[in-house]
């Protein structure tokens, strides 16, 4: 049987009507979105000013049409999608869809076409209606270009079956997911705590790039360690001195660890603060995209902290491995 | 509290999901009280739409809805003639206050409510127009529907009996308060925010399992470093002391602990208990780490708020004290406070009895033990 998906996509803005992902994106007029959603008719100044996007797509509901059955076809095809956009490199704290409401309409069979004219599914999550009628506290703008990337990566997603994988890089994806939802950012309006996060990316990032063996080391060779394996992996993709990025990414554990220990007090509402602390969860996206392609490319391939362990000190593993991330990133 | 008080900006923070044994009002801190307001008080300052809509949700009794136990923090107006004269005076202060009391709430006992800020905190202020100001939060319109999203925690039984009702007789939730309160007024640390910041997350209403206890090690990281660490800043520890230190920490715990000290630290460290549950987390095992959250989330949250209260306690000392702190210890006043704090506990091993004053507070004479 197929359906029609309608899942708003909360944080996201734009003016273009775009094929994208397998559908649409629709910013729905008032009166279609009404048609899935009763209970807000007089709504429409508070729905137009805030401007929703909605992600629609055929949806196959192979496994039939209970709640329970639907439930999961939506949240099959919602994950990439959702997933694309964590992993983009504005890396925004948009929460899944599925915190907000998603409309699945039903086709209606010959024998009650005249009874039943568009038979609606609603999957509310603990957002309900209020990012889509009153707006989010955080949005990001997306013009076609931004997303014909995200489309891309939604593409590599699909066709490598990544939602199905085990491992460092779901666990990692998993803690990009939780912390774009509000209960990680959310302190008041106008007042976000980005410093929650960053402990958790950084966290995540030192969970993939380091042996666990590497755990129990000097402080100062942890941070030293950690630098080197995300330059290492990422240094080719950033296109800047392998070395010069071993000492950003050692500085930006230094000041977790300043953080984690107390020995540091910045201002969470200092411009420059934010976007340091922002620079947390565009590591650990970078890391989890350049894994993703490493991973990929060899399938069983070992730990990814020995491979970069030994790309460090090994100038052709070193280039083997930039070529993998570069040519996998660019296709 | 029929009458909210003439000339008071009053800060209204709902605990969805808590209940409260009495109709009385109970004090947590100066300014900030504890109570379920009366039903015609929680319409006037409930929006009108909301009201209905969960009115209709519980039934639609003839009493109109439940109203929810709220803290309900209050500060003079002092002159303000208008609202947003009112609120840019005090509202910070009186969020500050209530997210305190939220701390201190959860800080003493065990138990869910969702975070107020995330529905909906509203200021009131009868003497003034407007006299209502809401702050809609993200999950404001959850309630409406029922608590159908509601995570499977025991929920927060706040008991009047916790909340200091006499003057000069504090609480067990006062003296949390007093705790929060004295820390604060050194200027805070980022080390304790961190881990106050875990803490609270772990009672995320729309976070999962794993995450809650991710949350829960990232406050453990914070205040005793890793679990295999050698160094804090420039202070040595003993990579294999984690349990020790954790054990002699829950010795002097203020809050209830589900089980023994000892037994309780060696879960923490061991594969099969709290370390081989943080590497799956982080690592993706695919051990069925959901189910092993949830069944740990009691246990690891009850040794955090143990520990936690205690680093609380001690980087208010730390702040005032360093010099001669540090000297005891041995290590430099420069020293980051999680470096110090586990000192302490390196040398509370060695020694029981020779940190107790930095680890807990002196009880007050005739005082009962930890809340149970």
């Amino acid at each position: 049987m197929r359906a029609t998906l309608y899942a708003h996509i909360p944080g996201l803005k734009t003016d273009v009507a775009r094929p994208f992902a397998g559908g649409r994106l629709e910013r729905l007029a008032f009166d279609d979105w009404t048609r899935l959603e009763s209970d807000y008719r007089y709504a429409q100044s508070k729905y137009d000013k805030a401007a929703p996007v909605f992600w629609v797509r055929e949806l196959a509901l192979d496994a039939g049409c209970t709640g329970e059955a639907v439930a999961d076809a939506v949240s099959d095809a919602v994950w990439p999608v959702h997933v694309a956009f964590l992993l983009d490199e504005k890396v925004p704290l948009f929460p899944t869809p599925l915190l907000s409401s998603c409309y699945v309409v039903l086709p209606v069979t010959p024998e009650y076409a005249g009874v039943v004219s568009r038979p609606t599914m609603r999957f509310r999550g603990a957002l309900q209606c209020e990012f889509i009628v009153y707006g989010e506290p955080l949005s990001w703008r997306y013009d076609a270009d931004d997303l014909a990337v995200v489309d891309e990566r939604w593409r590599f997603l699909v066709a490598n079956g990544v939602r199905h994988r085990q491992g460092e890089i779901l666990a990692a994806i998993a803690v990009l997911e939780e912390t774009a939802r509000p209960d990680s950012w959310y302190v008041e309006d106008l007042k976000l705590d980005h410093r929650h996060g960053f402990v958790r990316c950084m966290a995540a990032a030192e969970s993939m790039l380091m042996s666990p063996e590497s755990e129990g080391g000097k402080e100062d060779s942890i941070t030293q360690t950690f630098g080197r394996r995300a330059a290492a992996l990422l240094a080719p993709l950033l296109l800047i001195e392998r070395d010069e990025a071993a000492t950003y990414f050692s500085d930006l554990y230094r000041f977790r660890s300043e953080l984690m220990h107390g020995r540091a007090f910045p201002d969470q509402q200092d411009e420059a603060v934010i976007a340091r602390l922002h620079d947390g969860r565009k590591l650990l996206r970078g890391v989890v995209c350049a894994a993703l392609a490493l991973q990929c490319a060899a399938p069983d391939a070992g730990p990814l902290g020995h491979a970069l362990r030994e790309a460090w000190v090994d100038a052709d593993k070193q280039r083997a491995l930039a070529a993998v991330v570069a040519q996998e990133v660019r296709t | 509290m029929s009458d909210p008080g003439e000339s008071a900006l009053l800060l209204y923070f709902p605990l969805w999901g808590a209940s409260f044994d009495s109709d009385g009002v109970g004090v947590i801190g100066p300014g900030v009280v504890a109570y379920v307001p009366y039903r015609d008080e929680w319409r006037t300052i409930q929006k009108t739409d909301v009201w209905h809509a969960q009115w209709g949700s519980q039934g639609g009794g003839v009493e109109g809805p439940a109203p929810p136990c709220c803290i309900v923090a209050a500060a003079p107006l002092a002159g303000c003639e208008s609202m947003d004269e009112a609120l840019d005076a005090s509202a910070a202060a009186l969020m500050e206050a209530a997210r305190t009391a939220v701390t201190a709430l959860r800080l003493y006992r065990a138990g869910w409510f969702l975070q107020p800020e995330q529905v909906m905190p509203v200021f009131s202020a009868p003497a003034l127009l407007p006299n209502i100001v809401r702050a809609p939060g993200p999950y404001r319109q959850i309630f409406v529907a029922g608590e159908v999203h509601a995570p499977d925690m025991p929920r927060y039984a706040l008991k009047i009996g916790d909340l200091t009702q006499l003057a000069g007789e504090p609480g067990p939730i006062g003296a949390t308060w007093d705790l929060l309160t004295a820390y604060r007024d050194t200027g805070g640390n980022t080390s304790v925010e961190i881990a106050l910041a875990g803490f609270n997350h772990s009672y995320g209403f729309q976070l999962l399992p794993p995450s809650r206890a991710a949350n829960l090690f990232t406050a453990l990281d914070a205040m005793m470093g890793g679990m295999s660490a050698w160094r804090i800043g420039r202070v040595a520890i003993k990579p294999r002391g984690y349990a020790r230190r954790v054990e002699a920490a829950l010795r002097h715990a203020e809050s209830a602990l589900p089980d023994d000290p000892r037994k309780l630290a060696r879960w923490l460290h061991s594969e099969g208990g709290g370390r081989g549950l943080r590497n799956a987390i982080a690592h993706g095992s695919g051990r069925e780490v959901e189910a092993e959250s949830q069944q740990a989330h009691e246990r690891l949250q009850a040794i955090v708020r143990a520990l936690l209260r205690q680093y609380v306690h001690f980087a208010t000392i730390w702040a005032e004290e360093s010099e001669a702190t540090a000297a005891r210890l041995r290590i430099a006043p420069d020293n980051p406070l999680a470096a110090a704090y586990v000192t302490t506990l390196e040398a509370e091993a060695r020694q029981p009895g020779a940190m107790a004053d930095l680890l807990s507070r002196p009880a007050p004479a005739g005082t009962a033990g930890p809340v149970r």
